[in-house]
């Protein structure tokens, strides 16, 4: 089932919100790690990558998954660096900084895809078209 | 049956050469059993209707694809509790692997080459064979072995929790503190899953880093692959050639990754190539290929089939007028024949508009200054592919490198100033191109026969996979195309050893930033055929296609235009498995060469893991040898001196004694540390008697001497792991520190790790 471009802010946000009640909630290993992992892997540069608004699906997850791994190392360097550092306060940003690029993603919805911004011969992900 | 038939005596060619039918009985075995799936998923590929030219859409149709997949992964799962870990040969891991494994490579081999030859439209098929391709060659380690492979993984995992543990990071201790990016994140995610070390899942990172490289893998070899088919082989071969095991929890592993993401982007929508990939263009352009009247594009015959090299994009009103590949000059220099065959040869950028440029070069912005903040070498990588592009024109905005080159000058100007200021060494290999070499390419152990032809096979496969790019690029020129940027940044980290030799290690990381590209090159050698483009006057006269390429008909215009994906002929399936599985024995070769010593002893780690935690501040920790131990592995390891008392570069067959046992008390004296620990285990024995650098027998007779000794205590034992302490008794116990310390210790000078070098070297000489 394709995923319609529109609910990917409500997703992410979903799954930020989630994570955020792991966390309090101290949740036991076997909930805590998946969900984290879903949060560092996808919902930071999920958030901002549909601005770009690139029709090819495969290209979005895949700098979407960068994005995430690149805020993450940001804000944790900038906080080694002042020695403030701080787990929870570095998940708060990336966070805050999600739930941000979510809201801008639902104030500014995509336009409808239209077929002809899809590449030919792909299923559209964008993977393996040359 | 067991492939360890070919690798007994420590001599490959010697048993080789002794191959008796074992083997190939085995072999043929195997095939006789495997040989019934196959013919199933043969009958029913065939009765799905897998003979056409185009492939269906039909769901029955891919899942008769996945079958033998799935039969690949359930002997690869069957063959894992049978590879034996503990006793590893000379000749490296592929003297401990089951046939079973090569049987599951072999499998899936097979079915990649039916892949070839259906050529289907669904991603996931393919992505799901190289999904297994990464897990059986690049996560059968970490599921096999309890602890992280290599002894070098420990110290990355000490500095995480470093900064766990001190809340920041201290420029003056080395130089993983001065680029701590990786080690920031490391620490953020090991203390967001709840973890207490990384440790617990840094065994992990070479599996999940070869997943992560795919995705802008597969971007960028869709900007250069000539065909769907060279887009998905490049990547096959990549995985299977990718040996230098850089993919480690390491800070080259996550920038790699990084550095294939500011190159897919870059190939991808800053590209300076003036075609723009459309649909709308491509079909145009089609049209134009066959029209008398280049304006008009109605008259094009059906059935026509012309192949995409030969297109001939109409080229963009925003093109640079001063483009000199657009010109129609009647006589072109080379320069100006080269750069249009590059154009051509080309596959044309992505669409992409100013907002989602300058959304994009954000992007690229924030990716730099973490590159530039977490690793030495991936900078200049990238600089000197970037640049490449620039000069030749390839790269849409010329300052990227040149920013990237300011942010490098920055940092090491500023937070990395400790390191940059106080280590002179790398100034001094500045330009020294011999040297450099001499030190990548240099033996300095006399490793045992197994070894050596293992380090030949690894240079020789090397040779091979350049020698195949090498071969691929030139049978592409000769077809007039001209594989431009593949071929630059293939080359572009080559210059790079001019700067430094990295420890010896350059070349290696040169193979690793150039393979990327040079698999793609070794797709022209290859016999791929390119991806054919029909016309049908309408929809409804070409049903068959319609299914194939759903997005790509505008049903209002004649006439409709369809690209026709490659079709092979049925040797193609043969070819693919016996030189995917060649190359993958070769890659496996390669990748375990030196397994013996790159496995870490679980019970290493355990003991070290006490020590480290139990031992007082300021503690002596004396090492034979450095290379192969897991030490500093916990974020307290600043705490203690370290010292290694054997040069595994000078020394050769020494007789370590009473008087060496001598030489280390007073060393402990002359220290003015508290306690002293010596480290003893079966991989550092092993090591020192293969490379000849103790004799025979020598390291099990000194731990007797320890144990027989009055002043030595036996600490810690776990298996074959030992620690014996040494009391100073002129030196009170220091009081242990608080763990958590909220403001990280001042600034301090680098600690030298080995002053007072004892006279070892001299005496193993004589």
């Amino acid at each position: 089932m394709r995923l319609n471009r529109h609910q990917i802010p409500y997703l992410v946000t979903a799954l930020t919100i989630l994570t955020a009640l792991v966390v309090m909630l101290e949740a036991p290993a076997a909930i805590r790690i998946p969900v984290m992992l879903g949060f560092l892997f996808l919902a930071p540069g999920m958030a901002f990558v549909p601005l770009l608004r690139l029709p090819q699906r495969g290209y979005e997850f895949t700098l979407g998954v960068a994005l995430s791994l690149l805020l993450e190392a940001l804000t944790a360097t900038v906080m080694v660096e002042l020695r403030v550092w701080s787990v929870e306060l570095n998940l708060e940003i990336l966070g805050s900084l999600t739930l941000i690029g979510c809201a801008l993603q639902i104030y500014w919805p995509a336009a409808p895809e239209e077929p002809e911004n899809l590449e030919p011969d792909t299923d559209g992900l964008g993977w393996g078209a040359s | 049956m067991n492939p360890t038939d070919l690798i007994s005596n420590d001599s490959v060619l010697r048993a080789i050469s002794n191959a008796t039918g074992g083997f190939l009985a085995g072999a043929a075995l195997t095939m006789l059993v495997l040989a019934i799936p196959i013919a199933v998923s043969l009958f029913a590929s065939y009765r799905l209707g897998w003979q056409q030219s185009v492939s269906s859409q039909s769901a029955r149709f891919d899942l008769s694809l996945i079958a033998l997949p799935l039969l690949a992964l359930g002997l690869w799962a069957w063959s894992l509790p049978s590879i034996d870990t503990r006793t590893i040969p000379d000749i490296g891991l592929i003297g401990s692997l089951p046939l079973l494994f090569f049987a599951a490579l072999m499998v899936l081999a097979i079915s990649f080459g039916f892949l070839m030859l259906l050529n289907p439209a669904k991603s996931w098929l393919w992505l799901l064979h190289l999904g297994l391709l990464i897990l059986i060659l690049h996560g059968t380690l970490p599921i096999l072995y309890d602890v992280p492979r290599f002894p070098w993984t420990y110290k990355h995992i000490g500095v995480t929790s470093y900064i766990q543990i001190h809340n920041g990071i201290n420029q003056g201790l080395d130089a993983y503190h001065n680029w701590p990016g990786f080690f920031a994140l490391g620490a953020l995610w090991t203390e967001a899953l709840g973890m207490k070390s990384s440790l617990e899942f840094a065994k992990w990172a070479q599996l999940v880093f070869n997943l992560l490289y795919l995705g802008p893998l597969l971007m960028i070899y869709g900007t250069m692959g000539r065909s769907r088919q060279a887009v998905w082989v490049a990547a096959w071969l990549f995985f299977m050639t990718s040996w230098v095991s850089q993919d480690y929890f390491a800070p080259q592993a996550f920038n790699f990754y990084l550095f294939l993401i500011v190159v897919a982007v870059v190939l991808n929508w800053l590209n300076h190539n003036p075609q723009v990939r459309t649909r709308k263009a491509r079909a145009v352009a089609v049209a134009s290929e066959f029209s008398s009247d280049e304006t008009n594009a109605t008259t094009i015959s059906s059935g026509d089939t012309i192949s995409v090299s030969s297109i001939q994009t109409i080229p963009d009103s925003s093109l640079n007028s001063n483009e000199p590949v657009m010109q129609s000059e009647p006589r072109l220099n080379w320069y100006f024949r080269l750069m249009r065959r590059a154009v051509q040869s080309d596959q044309a950028g992505l669409e992409a508009s100013p907002g989602q440029r300058y959304g994009l070069i954000g992007f690229l912005i924030v990716t730099f200054m973490v590159i530039v903040s977490s690793h030495q070498l991936t900078p200049f990588m990238l600089i000197a592919g970037l640049t490449a592009l620039a000069f030749w024109r390839r790269l849409r905005y010329p300052w990227l490198p040149v920013l990237l080159g300011v942010l490098v000058v920055a940092w090491g100007l500023s937070f990395a100033k400790s390191y940059t200021t106080g280590q002179s060494q790398w100034y001094s290999s500045l330009g020294q191109f011999v040297q450099n070499l001499q030190e990548n390419t240099s033996e300095t152990l006399e490793e045992s026969q197994g070894r050596v032809t293992a380090s030949l096979l690894i240079k020789v496969y090397v040779l091979f996979i350049w020698g195949l790019a090498a071969l691929g690029g030139i049978q592409q020129m000769r077809r007039g195309i001209v594989p431009l940027r593949a071929m630059l940044l293939a080359v572009a980290p080559f210059p790079i050893i001019l700067l430094n030799s990295y420890g010896g290690e350059m070349l290696l990381r040169i193979y690793f930033f150039s393979l990327p590209f040079m698999t793609m090159l070794i797709t022209g050698a290859l016999p791929l055929r390119d991806d054919a483009i029909s016309t049908a006057p309408n929809l409804e006269s070409a049903p068959e296609f319609a299914n194939a390429v759903p997005n790509l008909f505008e049903p209002s215009s004649s006439p409709a235009v369809v690209v026709r994906r490659a079709t092979n002929s049925w040797r193609v399936v043969p070819i693919t498995a016996t030189l995917s599985l060649v190359v993958a024995i070769g890659f496996i070769c390669t990748y375990t060469a030196k397994e013996k010593f790159f496995r870490v002893n679980p019970e290493e780690v355990s003991v070290l893991s006490e020590l480290y935690a139990k031992a007082p501040p300021e503690s002596l920790i004396m090492l034979l040898n450095d290379q192969f131990l897991p030490i500093r592995l916990t974020g307290n390891y600043e705490q203690f001196l370290h010292l290694t008392w054997v040069n595994t570069t000078l020394d050769r067959n020494i007789e370590l004694n009473k008087d060496d046992l001598n030489g280390m008390e007073l060393e402990l004296k002359k220290s003015n540390r508290p306690i002293e620990y010596l480290v003893f285990s079966a991989s550092q024995r092993d090591f020192f008697e293969e490379n000849n650098i103790l004799n025979p027998g020598n390291y099990d007779r000194f731990r007797a001497l320890l144990a027989r000794s009055k002043t030595w205590t036996l600490e810690w034992r776990r298996g074959d792991v030992e620690v014996y302490a040494l009391r100073n008794p002129d030196v009170p116990l220091p009081v242990q520190p608080d763990p958590v310390q909220p403001n990280p210790p001042a600034q301090t000078p680098a600690k030298p790790l080995e002053p007072n070098r004892p006279e070892r070297s001299l005496v193993g000489l004589k």
